[in-house]
């Protein structure tokens, strides 16, 4: 009986996992399909591959240029915000006040803020300002739209170190850098690569003001897709290898970091 | 979240230096400035919702104070959009809450193939929501979609998906669905194989049914973890925008006039910088409100698992 009912729950799992993989496989398999042969209908599901949709996208479409925008965004983007984010969350969790917790639910309490409704004044101020298409208003914008929780994440992952170590390291000699450095980073260097893992998930996957904010010379790879689906949207063999060359850098860094993923999404929920 | 302090402070400590004392003010002065920088633009926005302000006609532009939230309770579109919006909210994190959890309860073992399917779970999550839209798109298309094809094998012809009014928001759910069912697994996941063991050997011992166990023991201990997943996923799907924008713009008709898109094609395409911002600003107090009743619950539930915060 139990034996039967864990083979059940084995293929239950299976079944869960293979539909939930079925639109990216069924995606991926289209870009590989001449057009004919994507709408075809019956669906295809055995056919003569081609890569001549990948060919054209090269040799037509500047991808490069597109993913240097995403990678480009999002590490920066990232950065800025742990340079941010990490004294932040590290004086509230060490040096914990009585506000401090106001502080922080106020903090998160701006990412309920909808885009839409600010998108007006950010459109104009980024204007006057001269940013429109620039990867620079996009990285100010991805920098502040994660931040809240950023420090939010890094603080849960902060509070669970032990705070004495500090303590206790001072009292062996080590100066405020060395206790930093040697004791207290490699303690925190996991909370702090899951957070900036997922900022950088957030900000290669931000559409809308990719969008609204890029025309062709700051344009991630999110833009250039819509860009792509507009004029031609009903090329769909070539649409799905546009997007399947937007999301395999991602879904890759994603498996590789899987671990840290899960952690940095779990965060403050399980503690 | 502990908010107990200790502050050693013996009657006739040296005072310490200056700057040792100020260094945390100092650490989080750039994450609270920034912070309320993140406000400007938001009241600006507040500001124009209290304007009759339309880019096509400069000239009107005036200061009415509340006229356009009088307005807009007596605009029948508006409550048209309140009430899409909430269903769209209540079915997506109802259905993703009830899936979530049984796809969790079937992986909770550390087992190296639990581990495997959870982390191929983790795939939706990491594409873009514009680019699922696509993927969807690509399925569901009425006349040589592999799903159109799928249901008229077992009979059902001719379904539009999200080109007919009457399925849109079904087509949209599922789309929703497919991308943010991880997000609830993984946190709820997270918290099963965290719950302390004792009380479920005791239940085993004891011979205790597994629906009482469940009903019992495992949801009241997991409470504190699925009210986070669901606010969450609450507060990202009445602001939902790019799945549905990408899969129907709205439409067809105004099925699908989420409080989000409907301010978008207010100002893209009416110019109505004053109703777009009144509608957000809307949206917004729904969001706090709503997520200050949720935070309540979670203290309240933290403090009996935990004990006294």
């Amino acid at each position: 009986m139990n034996r039967f009912k864990t083979q059940l729950a084995g293929g239950i799992a299976w079944i869960i996992a293979i539909l939930n993989f079925f639109p990216i496989f069924w995606m991926l398999l289209a870009s590989f399909k001449s057009e004919v042969e994507a709408v075809q209908t019956p669906p295809l599901f055995f056919f003569h591959p081609t890569l001549a949709n990948y060919r054209d996208i090269f040799a037509l479409q500047d991808y490069a240029g597109y993913a240097f925008n995403s990678i480009a965004i999002s590490v920066l983007a990232t950065l800025l915000m742990l340079l941010v984010a990490v004294p932040a969350a590290f004086a509230m969790a060490f040096y914990p006040g009585r506000y401090t917790r106001d502080i922080l639910l106020w903090m998160l309490s701006t990412k309920m803020l909808p885009a839409v409704g600010v998108l007006v004044p950010i459109y104009l101020l980024s204007r006057d300002l001269g940013l429109l298409d620039t990867r620079t208003a996009l990285v100010i914008i991805d920098f502040l739209s994660n931040l809240p929780i950023a420090v939010w994440m890094l603080f849960t992952f902060f509070r669970e170190t032990p705070k004495d170590i500090i303590e206790a390291s001072r009292i062996d000699g080590a100066g405020v850098g060395q206790t930093i450095l040697y004791v207290l980073l490699p303690l925190v260097a996991p909370g702090i690569a899951s957070t900036a893992l997922l900022s950088i998930i957030l900000c290669w996957n931000e559409a809308f003001w990719s969008l609204n904010l890029t025309a062709h010379n700051a344009a991630p790879l999110t833009a250039f897709i819509a860009s792509f689906s507009a004029p031609q949207g009903l090329f769909w063999a070539r649409l799905s290898a546009a997007s399947v060359l937007a999301i395999a850098p991602i879904l890759v860094f994603g498996w590789i970091s899987q671990r840290q993923l899960v952690r940095g999404l779990t965060f403050g929920a399980v503690k | 979240m502990s908010t107990t302090v200790i502050i050693p402070t013996p009657a006739k400590a040296p005072a310490r230096p200056l700057l040792p004392r100020l260094l945390p003010y100092l650490l989080s002065l750039p994450a609270l400035i920034v912070c309320i920088g993140i406000l400007v633009p938001f009241f600006t926005a507040a500001w124009y919702s209290l304007q009759r302000y339309n880019l096509a006609m400069p000239l009107n532009r005036e200061f009415v104070w509340f006229g356009q939230y009088l307005d807009m309770l007596t605009d029948p579109d508006f409550w048209a959009t309140v009430r899409v919006s909430a269903v769209y909210a209540a079915s997506t994190v109802g259905l993703e809450l009830l899936l979530g959890l049984g796809i969790a309860l079937l992986l909770r073992e550390r087992t190296r193939f639990n581990n495997i399917v959870s982390v191929a779970l983790l795939l939706p999550l990491m594409t873009a929501p514009a680019i699922a839209s696509l993927m969807w798109k690509l399925m569901t298309n009425p006349n040589f979609g592999v799903l159109s094809w799928l249901v008229a094998l077992f009979g059902v012809h001719d379904f539009r998906w999200a080109s007919a009014p009457s399925s849109a928001m079904f087509t949209v759910v599922l789309v929703d669905i497919w991308v943010y069912t991880p997000f609830m697994m993984v946190l709820l996941l997270a918290g099963l194989r965290s719950l302390p063991q004792q009380p479920f050997e005791a239940a085993r011992l004891d011979g205790v049914a597994g629906h009482f166990v469940f009903f019992r023991i495992t949801l009241p201990m997991l409470a504190p973890y699925i009210v986070t997943a669901t606010l969450f996923r609450m507060l990202d799907s009445m602001q939902q925008f790019d799945i549905v924008y990408a899969m129907t713009q709205g439409g067809p008709g105004d099925s699908l006039m989420l409080f989000q898109v409907r301010a978008y094609l207010d100002f893209f395409q009416y110019t109505n910088v004053g109703t777009s911002a009144a509608l957000m600003i809307v949206l917004w107090a729904l969001t706090y409100a709503l997520s200050n009743v949720f935070i309540k619950q979670w203290l309240k539930l933290r403090e009996r698992t935990h004990g006294a915060a």
